[in-house]
């Protein structure tokens, strides 16, 4: 509200803060929070494993990228959402907030630390799922949209970066109420929001209701049971748009053009086309869930964990990662310090991130170098010197 | 030898992740910044493996062999050589990297370089030169006559390289090399951050801060001006040499 009438000088701070800078590794945040290192970035967030001081305990601290506390009215909106989720969304498979605020001109959320891995990553390494197993999963994410779909909270974002998969078999839903809120300001900016792999038809028109969530679930479900979302582009398609761009941007901008376009026309092959495994009942929840008409899905996630349960498929909720590696998700070290680590008998040479150390002090001795003639001559000239000054003064006294 | 260092690296505010990479190593007086590129978005593998290589035959055979030169041209063919296997592999196809190392060694410095990445130095709080030669298109013209010195800057082949790591198997870097006083500062600096600064504002910063503020301000300012690439800085300030006075002397005539 103060921003009206800003003087020359006020304007230019306000130009400054615009240039953010970054947030670095051992900087403590909100007086509360240690960053210890990145662990995700993405298009609106950077995500940071911190330590809350006080308690020490793990946190995770979600940076936001597209939306800056430079207005009030940005302050006001991203309050209320972050206050809605804190206080609404109390639910075991929705991830935690527990604090917020504001930290050289951006925002960040303070989330409770999943320990695990995220369901991108798990298709990635997996490829498909068991039909079991991908029923489950969808199970849990529908669980949590239930609740907050009651409550009148839609989600806005589904996609496997948003859903993590914890090593004691939880499965957490991230992220609600913060992706409407990036998005609305990408909007703004006039970049195409969102993740349009995972979005319904009518998100691309601004109309979104909690269908729009289950047709994302939809998606989701595909992916699970195939290991491609229902309109990713064939390679045959990619070329064609490779060949069409000069470069990545106009290649990005291109491809988001081509798969919104299939989404609104196409309709995908079943499940059951890429992996025979899946059986028909399977196939028709599918592509009843990702139906381009909203009233023609499943009209609540209630309803679409009915029909799951109702396949006899899903004989024992509890989900078992097996074997699953926890990635190393330190992203921000490119560089540091060289740090020579011996692991069973082998040297590793580490770079160990700069902002912890600060500068380096270095000090080593000349190594051989010939001791140099010019110093003998120097001791030499030195030692003339003295017995000189020697002689000489002892004339004086004499 | 005695000083200290910083630096540090980011992404900038345009590409999508950093392919930049540096090393420091205050132990042996090593300092290196790697600039990747290519390979659709593999070059920050390269600029890894070259460093990671880099640093790891040095520090291997520092005891070893007393002439750094030798070492250095050791270091660098393995790196090259590694960087290549990694250029032709499936994964990471076509990945190549610049690449600038600094060694302060007994009474001297060592540069090895190929590629844009750069090496200047502040000798006296007066005198500021580059270091090195970009290896771009631009500079070959110069060399040859073609181009003006002023308009290598702005020329649009300025950002297209001879030589970069990873394009063959062996590739032959060049080597600097100059005797170190007391107070010289070393400013290595990856293409995303010398783009944005006149030599006068680099040795400007160079002289008024110290390593760790210069390398904060240095990647603060080219961010405002757009960081349209990766941004690494690294500098290095020798507080106390090794030099004789002979050796003063020389140093003062390799700059003026």
């Amino acid at each position: 509200m103060e921003e009206k009438g800003s003087t020359p000088e006020q304007q230019k701070d306000q130009e400054k803060k615009k240039a953010l800078l970054p947030i670095s590794i051992g900087e403590t945040v909100g007086r509360k929070y240690r960053i210890r290192k990145k662990i995700a970035s993405g298009g609106m967030a950077d995500v940071f494993e911190a330590e809350q001081i006080t308690l020490r305990r793990k946190v995770a601290l979600k940076v936001l990228k597209d939306i800056f506390a430079d207005s009030e009215d940005a302050r006001t909106m991203f309050y209320r959402e972050a206050q809605m989720v804190a206080q609404e969304l109390d639910h075991p498979n929705i991830v935690k907030v527990y604090d917020f605020g504001e930290h050289k001109g951006r925002f960040y959320i303070v989330m409770y630390y999943v320990n695990g891995v995220t369901l991108d990553e798990y298709i990635q390494e997996r490829g498909p799922l068991p039909v079991e197993e991908a029923l489950k999963i969808t199970v849990e994410i529908l669980k949590a949209l239930d609740y907050a779909h009651r409550k009148g909270i839609v989600h806005r974002d589904i996609k496997p970066g948003n859903i993590m998969l914890s090593t004691d078999g939880r499965v957490y839903l991230l992220d609600f109420g913060i992706a409407d809120l990036v998005m609305q300001a990408q909007k703004r900016r006039r970049s195409i929001p969102g993740t349009p792999e995972y979005m319904a038809p009518e998100q691309f028109r601004d109309k979104v209701d909690h269908r729009s969530d289950i047709y994302s679930v939809g998606v989701l479900l595909y992916e699970m049971l195939t290991g491609k979302t229902p309109f990713a582009l064939s390679d045959e398609e990619k070329d064609r748009v490779k060949k069409a761009v000069r470069d990545d941007k106009e290649e990005k901008d291109q491809t988001i053009w081509v798969l919104q376009r299939k989404i609104f026309s196409e309709v995908p092959p079943p499940p059951s086309s890429k992996n025979p495994e899946v059986p028909p009942q399977v196939d028709e929840i599918v592509m009843k869930a990702i139906h381009k008409m909203p009233s023609e899905r499943f009209q609540s996630a209630y309803e679409f964990i009915q029909a799951i349960l109702d396949t006899g498929l899903v004989k024992d909720e509890t989900i078992q990662l097996e074997n699953m590696e926890i990635p190393d998700r330190n992203l921000s070290v490119r560089g540091g310090y060289v740090q020579e680590e011996e692991v069973s008998g082998t040297k590793i040479t580490q770079f160990i991130p700069i902002e912890e150390e600060g500068e380096a002090e270095f000090e080593f001795e000349e190594v051989e170098a010939n001791p140099g003639r010019w110093k003998v001559y120097l001791l030499l000239i030195f030692t003339l010197f003295i017995i000189i000054a020697g002689i000489v003064a002892l004339l004086f006294i004499l | 030898m005695k000083g200290r260092a910083f630096g540090n690296t980011h992404v900038g505010k345009v590409r999508p992740k950093n392919e930049d990479f540096f090393a420091i190593d205050p132990s042996i007086g090593l300092f290196v910044v790697a600039d990747g590129l290519g390979g659709r978005m593999s070059g920050d593998k390269a600029s890894y493996e070259a460093t990671q290589t880099f640093v790891e035959v040095v520090k291997e055979n520092y005891k070893k062999i007393k002439d750094p030169k030798v070492l250095l041209r050791k270091a660098f063919l393995e790196a090259s050589r590694n960087t290549y296997r990694v250029s032709t592999s499936d994964e990471y196809y076509g990945a190549m990297t610049t690449f600038t190392a600094l060694f302060l060694h007994g009474k001297r410095y060592y540069v090895v370089h190929v590629g844009d990445t750069r090496a200047y130095l502040l000798r006296y709080g007066k005198f500021f030169r580059q270091i090195t030669e970009d290896d771009t298109q631009a500079m070959e013209l110069v060399r040859r006559g073609a181009l003006d010195p002023e308009d290598a800057e702005t020329h649009p082949s300025k950002h297209v390289l001879t030589k970069a790591l990873g394009y063959k198997e062996t590739v032959i870097p060049k080597l600097y090399t100059g005797y170190v006083v007391d107070g010289d500062r070393f400013l290595l600096l990856s293409d995303g951050a010398y783009l944005y600064f006149s030599q006068e504002e680099l040795k400007d910063i160079l002289k008024k801060y110290s390593p760790k503020e210069a390398v904060d301000l240095i990647i603060e300012l080219a961010n405002d001006r757009g960081g349209e690439d990766n941004i690494t800085a690294v500098v290095v300030e020798v507080l106390k040499s090794d030099a004789g006075l002979l050796d003063r002397i020389k140093a003062l005539m390799e700059v003026i």
